[in-house]
């Protein structure tokens, strides 16, 4: 008998206008890790919430046909019995983190199911195995990474010992080492017999490829395919929004150009082996490089120096360093990505441009625009540089689009007509003329980042840093977010970008500014950055998946710096095109 | 780092060496204690240990900041139930004529005339001294004491799940309220926004953009928080506390000088009318 059996079965929320599933059909044996892949808003969440009977138990609706774990009908059972059973791990590992120490987290589950103290105690000590978590057991929660705090959240998750572990988009708000960690676990768990189900909308497609045996796709509620990990590399990944690996993406560039390709990898020791299988049959030793391969952003030229800070430091109470001494330069016009491990100093850096924080070093200096923002009023240094928060919760409190829009040129005391054309110009540069009477309380997150974005913008700031741009966007959203910044770029604003995407640096940003431990690592063109793989690692970093492949190439003759798919192709088509 | 009103895990005495239930009984002891006394020598005299539990507590010195912020606060609506306090009948140890006698008399708008007696200065000094041990010994034990340690001494004490739950749902939630509040104040600002406006109207109308969103928001934490501790198998039955009660020698001094205390100061007020005025 299947662990999981899903008959017909759709489910409608209370004030859906459509159902969320629409007759699922599928069975999932004991054992396996299962992919579930959709672009936001395709059902995966939902899938996930049933399965533990927070549907329609805590989150009431309608549901139809029949939803079976382990020989329980879910619509009988609610979360709590279920959870004997089934564990989920959320997306936003600090929702789920409940204690105040590592150890007392982990026993919150078991202690909760009411096993004798022994039991709790032992499980504690299998599922800190299990998440590598030892020497944190006495740790703050809150003090650790975010790869450390997604590890705790899914220890907490093993302790309950569940035959099947639901895991909702589990790395996407994790540095790559971070990721890696989280995926490591849940093979080892896979490996003791549990079966694991995990959610991805596109971001981290490359990390879910390496670790599932089947593949099963969601789109607008309904599953569109059910495959092995090889329907990864299937087109119509790309057609609902998800996009597909790095690699399967250059493969199918090499057969669109005529190359004779045998199968599509997903994985990148799969994509390592093709590589050297074409490059063989053909009998190449040594690629040879095209000039042209790159794309044009080592060319581009930059205006002056716009930011600049000097020496900045910040302590916070009672005696955390969080800034040690950063120094660097933002020029006009360039897109700078900021990236390294949760708890960097990123955002406490960033919260120094715009004059949030003020330095606890003496010598600490922000300059913007020709101004000490340690100096300046606030009304003045909005009005040159802002920052738009990661969560737009945080900001949005108008009934709608326009009202929320319209906030900072009223607050600016801006005069009706011109405050019009202002909020009239935002909507329609980031896509939001037609939605400008919608409800702000029911927005997609897409929607929200742009809205909070376009809530910025009337204030014309010559430089805008944006907190995590693409998270919570499926690959298509994440794509038009990131063409929007750069229309933005090329309307004349600076743009900085703190991150965890690796692909988005690569593809979008000029220069990469790479902090670790309250310092910059590395600060320089992202080519230059990504090809030191090894001073990334001290970050907890590594380059994108298509990066790594060459890198693995390189006694091959392969560049260390290739950063996107196009490049990639390009430089394969050059070495492998029929007639060379 | 702790966030505000945050347990943090330290070295020190009071967090590694007393028992959650002795930190307990302690603080309520002197929270019953300050709600008898009315006189500020004696209230003053309760803030010496707490002035000691600080210090060895090694907690942040800026949580203090709201305290001074709440007395700052309070001060108007409390001097004007200061100025009620006429009533003889209340002063147990002055000489109530006196107590009551106006030192100085105001003409307020719509309260009416008030004066100021020597009596409503002592009551409104008491209640200030008290709000600030009540909120300051809050602090101490919510910094020393971690939401583990207090809900297994309450499970082991029989206090019913749904008491405990509520208490864990607290204890987890306000910390990361101080953190939703800074950030949305932050992303306000950076839109121009100021509360500070000298028309109230205008000002209360300015509140809009904290409130929104921290309502919005404390609504998912909530919602959030509630799914998380169900899917962990909460409400599954009678959960078991972690950590049996081990109480030591110094635990068993701690109670009993909180014992001790509590009924001194009850046998005090009733016999000697010890901290009244």
């Amino acid at each position: 008998m299947a662990l999981v059996e899903a008959r017909d079965y759709s489910f409608r929320y209370l004030r859906g206008k459509e159902p969320a599933l629409k007759n699922i059909t599928l069975d999932i044996q004991a054992g396996t890790v299962v992919g579930l892949v959709g672009k936001a808003g395709a059902g995966k969440t939902t899938f996930l919430k049933a399965l533990m009977g927070i549907l329609p138990h805590i989150e009431p609706g309608y549901a139809e046909g029949d939803l079976v774990v382990a020989g329980m009908p879910i619509r009988d059972h609610d979360p709590s019995e279920m959870s004997r059973l089934v564990s989920i791990v959320l997306e936003t590992p600090e929702v789920q983190i409940f204690s105040l120490t590592v150890k007392d987290d982990i026993a919150f589950g078991p202690a909760n199911l009411g096993f004798p103290r022994e039991e709790i105690w032992a499980r504690v000590n299998y599922a800190i195995q299990e998440a590598d978590l030892h020497g944190f057991e006495d740790r703050n929660p809150n003090n650790l990474s975010g790869g450390e705090q997604q590890s705790l959240a899914v220890a907490g998750a093993l302790a309950m010992r569940p035959q099947l572990l639901a895991m909702d988009e589990p790395v996407s708000m994790l540095d790559p080492l971070g990721k890696e960690r989280v995926m490591g676990i849940m093979e080892r768990v896979s490996k003791s017999g549990a079966t694991t189900i995990v959610s991805e909308s596109g971001a981290d497609i490359e990390a879910i490829a390496e670790k599932v045996d089947r593949v099963v796709a969601l789109h607008e509620g309904r599953i569109l395919f059910d495959g092995g990990p090889d329907s990864l590399a299937d087109p119509r990944m790309e057609e609902i929004g998800v996009g597909r690996p790095q690699v399967s993406e250059v493969f199918d560039r090499l057969r669109q150009g005529g190359v004779r390709v045998a199968s599509i990898p997903t994985t990148l020791s799969a994509a390592e082996e093709g590589v050297r299988r074409l490059l063989g049959d053909r009998k190449i030793q040594t690629v040879s490089i095209p000039p042209e391969y790159r794309d044009g952003r080592g060319q581009r030229t930059f205006g002056d120096v716009i930011v600049e800070v000097t020496d900045l430091r910040h302590v916070f109470t009672p005696n955390i360093h969080a800034l040690r001494g950063v120094s660097f330069q933002i020029r006009s016009g360039e897109i700078v990505g900021v990236i390294g491990q949760n708890g960097s100093g990123k955002t406490t850096m960033a919260r120094h441009l715009v004059g949030l924080l003020k330095p606890t070093g003496k010598t600490s200096k922000v300059t913007v625009l020709g101004g000490d923002v340690s100096r300046l009023k606030m009304r003045d240094i909005i009005r040159k540089i802002n920052y738009v928060f990661q969560n737009a919760d945080d900001q949005i409190f108008a009934n709608t689009i326009r009202e929320e829009v319209a906030f900072a040129p009223e607050m600016m005391e801006v005069p009706k007509d011109e405050a019009d054309a202002l909020v009239k110009e935002a909507l329609e540069t980031f896509h939001l003329d037609g939605h400008e009477d919608d409800y702000t309380l029911s927005l997609p997150e897409d929607l929200k980042t742009y809205l909070s974005i376009a809530s910025i913008y009337p204030l014309k700031p010559q430089i805008l840093i944006i907190d995590e741009p693409t998270t919570g966007l499926d690959t298509h959203g994440e794509r038009t977010m990131m063409d929007s910044l750069c229309r933005l770029r090329d309307a004349g604003h600076t743009l900085v970008i703190i991150t965890h995407n690796m692909k988005t640096v690569a593809q979008y940003c000029d220069r990469a500014i790479v902090m670790s431990q309250g310092q910059i690592l590395m600060d320089g063109a992202v080519r230059e950055i990504y090809s030191q793989p090894q001073r990334l690692l001290e970050a907890d970093l590594r380059p994108p998946q298509v990066t790594r492949l060459c890198q693995d190439l390189r006694d091959l003759g392969f560049p260390d710096d290739v950063l996107t798919v196009d490049e990639m192709a390009r430089l394969l088509l050059h070495n492998l095109q029929p007639g060379r | 780092m702790a966030r505000w009103l945050e347990y943090e895990s330290r070295n020190t005495f009071l967090h590694k060496r007393l028992h959650a239930l002795s930190k307990m009984a302690l603080m309520l002891s002197i929270l019953i204690v300050s709600g008898f006394w009315w006189d500020p020598r004696y209230l003053i005299g309760l803030a010496l240990p707490l002035v000691v539990l600080v210090y060895v507590s090694k907690i942040p010195l800026t949580w203090f900041r709201v305290v001074l912020l709440a007395m700052v606060t309070a001060w108007y609506p409390v001097t004007l139930a200061a100025m009620g306090q006429t009533d003889p009948g209340i002063y147990k140890v002055l000489d109530p004529q006196w107590a009551t006698t106006p030192i100085l008399v105001y003409d307020f708008p719509i309260a009416g005339t008030l004066g100021v007696t020597p009596g409503g200065l002592l009551w409104m000094a008491a209640v200030e001294i008290r709000t600030m041990l009540m909120a300051s010994y809050m602090f101490v034990f919510i910094y020393t004491t971690s939401m583990a340690q207090v809900t297994d001494t309450l499970l082991a004490l029989k206090v019913p799940n749904p008491v405990v739950f509520v208490i864990a749902i607290v204890y987890r939630l306000i910390p990361d309220l101080s953190r939703v509040v800074e950030n949305i104040l932050s992303a306000q600002r950076l839109r121009g926004w100021k509360l500070a406006h000298w028309n109230p109207i205008k000002m209360v109308r300015r509140a809009v953009p904290l409130m929104n969103p921290l309502m919005r928001r404390v609504a998912i934490m909530v919602e959030q928080m509630t799914l998380a501790t169900q899917v962990r198998g909460f409400g599954a039955g009678r959960p078991t506390p972690t950590q049996e009660i081990h109480l030591k020698g110094i635990d068993y001094i701690v109670i009993g000088i909180g014992v001790v205390l509590l009924l001194f100061a009850l046998v005090g007020m009733f016999a000697w009318k010890l901290g009244q005025i």
